[in-house]
């Protein structure tokens, strides 16, 4: 009697300091994460606008099959002051794919993670590599053609979605995307009055860029004088290589005079399939969904 | 003399008569062996409700209420009315929140997000990209037709940025979380 009342109580005992020991490391994990995301919190420009980065997902279409490759992915964005000065700011980062469509991106601006989308497994992983975390998620599904479902891949094409707003507002473009569950409209363009008849485009023909047969567009889109108080019309120009091999565009160049020239390309474009654990989250590192809500402090 | 002491005078007569007598010799073993039994009894009620007591304290530490671990509220998307610059935009205000299972979970900050606000006038096509939380200055906020207070401009605000592949940022919404 006396030896079961005292494995009982020494039972009673183990059990006590095995939940507050529970208790001390889960709290001093959620402090490590806080930490860590903090850490994270980078900054970097975008549109001469500073940003600090939280957190992301990569954003595509349909998955690309049998296009296989790794490149360079530059981007370079110049604007010209009225005194005639230069601002010259750029970034790369490597992008892969495999034969079955799944993506990776590391960045190596300021934001330093990895994005990895992997449309066989339908998740999506950001890394950080500092805090040797991965967040994971439900892979965004996007529909790029006008009617199309956007949880429906099949029914999607490389045509991104023009629709006019009914009221004169002028042409605007949509982004419609299927984001952790939910549907979603963006208006990634036509934030001022310009319709589609002051756009002209023209087909460039034929080029080989880094060793990939890419065809090239160029749309000129026209703010007629007096529409935004602008003395004589602006032209905006739009150019665009397009590769048919890898299936998506590996050069563009966006020149507007009030912002500047934006250009984009892949360098070194190599078409040999990526190593598969490029695509997987290294076994070292701890898989956790992305940030939970913060609350904002309110000033005082 | 006094009754009293004629009692007592009495009975210590009795006791020196008697001093010769004595209990039989079995009655002490006995006597003893229920006396451990009675005090054993006791001990074993003792150790008993001692475990019982710290039983109950042990269940009642186990069965506190817990301090539950942040969850995540995944991103929030709602089909979004297709928002032009143009269009007055009203108030800074959440228009939707998140999901139900975020509404379910209590003390769990509930992310609130304004329309998603094109931040071009003429853009390429897009075609891939990417779709970041960022936090910007509240000035951001100004620049997509929101009012802010001027004491709040330098105040830093989240904000969902989308970036296309060429590096030109598309569209943004801002995001607030309350409990």
């Amino acid at each position: 009697m006396k030896t079961m009342l005292r494995v009982f109580l020494a039972a009673g005992a183990a059990s006590t300091l095995v939940a507050q020991n529970d208790e001390v490391l889960r709290q001093q994990k959620i402090l490590e994460r806080q930490a860590a995301a903090d850490e994270l919190k980078k900054t970097f420009l975008f549109n001469q606008q500073t940003y600090q980065f939280v957190s992301g997902q990569l954003v595509s279409g349909p998955p690309v099959k049998r296009a296989a490759y790794s490149a360079e992915a530059v981007n370079e964005t110049i604007q010209t002051l009225a005194d005639g000065n230069r601002i010259v700011q750029r970034t790369s980062a490597m992008q892969y794919r495999d034969t079955e469509g799944r993506e990776r991106r590391e960045e190596t601006s300021s934001m330093g993670v990895i994005f990895i989308t992997d449309p066989v497994a339908g998740t999506r992983y950001t890394l950080h590599p500092e805090s040797q975390t991965a967040e994971k998620g439900p892979m965004p599904f996007v529909a790029v053609r006008a009617g199309a479902d956007p949880t429906n891949y099949a029914d999607a094409a490389r045509v991104v979605i023009s629709s006019r707003i009914a009221g004169g507002r002028g042409d605007v473009s949509q982004l419609r995307l299927n984001l952790n569950g939910e549907p979603l409209t963006i208006v990634t363009g036509g934030r001022t009055a310009t319709t589609s008849a002051n756009a002209k485009t023209e087909q460039l023909g034929n080029m080989v860029i880094e060793g990939v047969q890419a065809q090239g567009t160029r749309t000129t889109t026209t703010i007629p004088a007096g529409d935004i108080g602008n003395d004589r019309p602006i032209n905006i120009v739009d150019e665009q290589w397009y590769s048919p091999d890898l299936q998506m565009t590996i050069m563009t160049k966006h020149s507007d005079p009030r912002t500047g020239e934006t250009s984009f390309a892949l360098k070194n474009i190599n078409r040999s399939a990526p190593p598969p654990t490029l695509f997987e989250v290294p076994s070292d590192y701890t898989v956790q969904a992305p940030p939970a809500g913060v609350i904002l402090k309110k000033r005082e | 003399m006094k009754s009293g002491d004629w009692v007592g005078t009495a009975l210590r007569s009795l006791a020196e008569h008697d001093r010769e007598r004595e209990a039989p010799e079995e009655v002490e073993p006995r006597l003893v062996a229920a006396f451990r039994r009675r005090r054993a009894r006791r001990k074993t009620k003792t150790v008993v409700l001692a475990t019982l007591g710290v039983a109950a304290a042990i269940t009642l530490f186990l069965a506190r209420p817990q301090p539950k671990p942040k969850q995540v509220v995944p991103m929030p998307v709602r089909e979004q009315p297709i928002a032009v610059a143009a269009a007055p935009a009203p108030m800074p205000m959440p228009v939707q929140e998140v999901t139900p299972q975020a509404r379910q979970v209590k003390r769990q900050p509930r992310e609130v997000v304004t329309q998603f606000f094109p931040l071009l006038d003429v853009a390429p096509p897009f075609e891939r990209g990417e779709l970041l939380r960022v936090t910007v200055p509240a000035s951001t906020m100004r620049s997509v037709g929101l009012p802010v207070n001027e004491d709040h401009l330098t105040d830093r605000v989240y904000a969902d940025v989308l970036v296309g592949q060429e590096g030109l940022a598309r569209a943004i919404r801002f995001v607030s979380y309350e409990q």
